[in-house]
């Protein structure tokens, strides 16, 4: 699989971008690599339970599994005690992935596999070296206050709407990865919290629909609508359901579902 | 069950002409090869890099995602739409309630920053023909004796013993005598030229840039006339994407007819 395959075209531009101003990339690698790596490298360490074949050989193995189909290097993987599922990966030269305790207990293999292929298609976008820019100026705001937010505000929504898209990039990659009924059960559960999901897997896909129509109602509703997501990092849950769902009709996802099957 | 959804949710304001009516020039599109129509779709989507555009808003749509690149034919009236953008202003297409430019409009614009002079009721098909024909015999022009000779050669017109002027002479007369013959000059003298088009466009956006900056010396006053003509700049036809997506144009145009020709 390859970065470009699976990208957001809004992620794609964005990263393009970034690219382009000269030494954004410098800064991030220089933060990334002597600052937030390390560091969470021994917090992950010192504080959470590394996944190996001998301790969690099923996670081991979803870990192996969507790995070999992406197409990366195998990143750490490690499983942090939360009520919340969550999940989350970080580093630019040894990524690591993190999962909470409560996705592990509730999510299927197959969803499971979902999961990690959503994180290992952060790695392989590189999201992470990009989003340190992200880090170092939500810090450096809480350092300073008001002022700070005041300042950055801009910048800090630019990134925040490109964070989003990135979202849909990593989606997109574990969408190809399980095939997207499984991701839309597993965005369900996700929703709800609940280990179990019965019924339609596209309920969230169908709630998207409604959404767009109660938005679409007035400028109002869209600048209100806009307005209430703009500082989020994630997409609405029912968004990325229905970004998958319409990724899911491409000839991009039908050839890496091919190419993913016989991996 | 598949869903049906049309509205994607990252456009805030505008909504697509795209599938509700396509410009009268254009309309053939959908009679073009498949492999045609993508180069086309391809050059208004990607730079020569093969890197997204930037102002391109193809490529999230519902019918590139679901057509792209096996149904190009049922793509057609997007591609349309999206050269028509690529070649409008923007703000004007705004005012006009996101109506862009007619295609004529568009190649005659084409043609005028090409400098390639066309009659004041001149239809878009003759002033494609037009810019064809002053591509080619710039381009000829630009050959040496050896490469005359292969040309000529490959068209089997005999210039053994002919100077380098005489020959492409030659050329340019066989080219406005049989369409056969225009059509392999240009198709295989166009894709030649394209780089040199392109670099052209990048060269006239450079001298322009340079008389604006002046402007920053003439005060408040200057630098607000300054915005304005700066926002209007950056909202203007893009010629690197539309010159050589008309080009493109013009060839499948001529294919056709050539293939209506022989049929």
């Amino acid at each position: 699989m390859e970065a470009r395959e699976i990208m957001h075209p809004s992620d794609a531009k964005t990263i393009q971008v970034f690219r382009s101003l000269k030494g954004f990339d410098l800064v991030a690698s220089i933060a990334m690599r002597y600052g937030y790596e390390r560091l969470y490298r021994g917090e992950n360490l010192g504080e959470l339970v590394k996944v190996t074949d001998e301790n969690f050989p099923e996670v081991a193995r979803a870990l192996h599994d969507v790995v070999s189909r992406v197409g990366i290097e195998e990143p750490h993987l490690f499983i942090y005690n939360s009520p919340q599922m969550d999940a989350y990966t970080f580093g630019n030269e040894d990524p690591f992935i993190a999962i909470s305790s409560s996705m592990v207990e509730k999510m299927e293999p197959q969803e499971l596999h979902c999961i990690i292929a959503h994180e290992c298609g952060h790695i392989l976008c590189q999201h992470s070296l990009y989003l340190t820019i992200l880090r170092i100026m939500e810090e450096a705001g809480s350092l300073m206050g008001l002022l700070s937010d005041t300042v950055f505000l801009p910048c800090l929504m630019a990134l925040r709407y490109w964070s989003r898209s990135g979202e849909l990039s990593a989606d997109r990659c574990a969408s190809a990865v399980v095939g997207e009924e499984t991701f839309q059960r597993t965005m369900l559960k996700l929703t709800s919290g609940l280990a179990e999901i019965h019924g339609d897997p596209y309920q969230l896909v169908r709630q998207a629909a409604e959404y767009e129509e109660l938005r679409g109602e007035s400028i109002w509703d869209r600048i209100q609508q806009a307005g209430r997501v703009a500082l989020n990092t994630h997409p609405q849950m029912c968004e990325r359901a229905l970004e998958a769902h319409r990724w899911g009709k491409s000839w991009q996802y039908r050839q890496l579902r091919v190419d993913s099957q016989k991996a | 069950m598949p869903i049906v959804f049309e509205t994607p949710l990252s456009r805030f304001f505008t909504s697509s002409r795209a599938d509700s009516s396509m410009d009268r020039d254009l309309s053939f599109l959908a009679h073009c090869k498949n492999s045609e129509l993508q180069k086309l779709c391809d050059i208004l989507t990607h730079d020569k890099d093969g890197r997204l555009r930037l102002a391109e808003r193809l490529t999230s749509t519902e019918v590139y995602l679901e057509n792209y690149p096996e149904q190009m034919q049922a793509l057609a009236p997007a591609v349309a739409d999206e050269l028509l953008r690529f070649g409008s202003n923007s703000i004007a297409t705004a005012l006009r309630y996101n109506t862009p430019d007619s295609y004529e409009t568009v190649v005659r614009r084409v043609c005028h920053q090409m400098r390639v002079k066309v009659g004041k009721y001149d239809n878009a098909a003759t002033m494609e023909h037009a810019l064809l024909e002053e591509l080619c015999e710039s381009g000829l022009k630009s050959l040496t004796l050896e490469e005359l000779r292969t040309v000529a050669d490959q068209l089997e017109i005999p210039a053994k013993g002919l100077t380098k002027q005489a020959i492409a002479a030659a050329i340019l007369a066989a080219m406005r005598v049989s369409p056969m013959f225009f059509r392999r000059v240009a198709v295989s003298m166009t894709y030649e030229f394209l780089s040199f088009v392109i670099g052209r466009g990048v060269a006239v956006v450079g001298a322009r840039s340079l008389q604006r900056s002046l402007g920053v010396l003439a005060g408040p006053l200057g630098w607000i006339i300054i915005a304005g003509w700066t926002a209007w700049d950056i909202a203007s036809p893009a010629y690197r994407v539309c010159i050589p997506a008309v080009i493109q144009v013009a060839l499948m145009r001529l294919e056709l007819q050539e293939e209506g020709r022989d049929a």
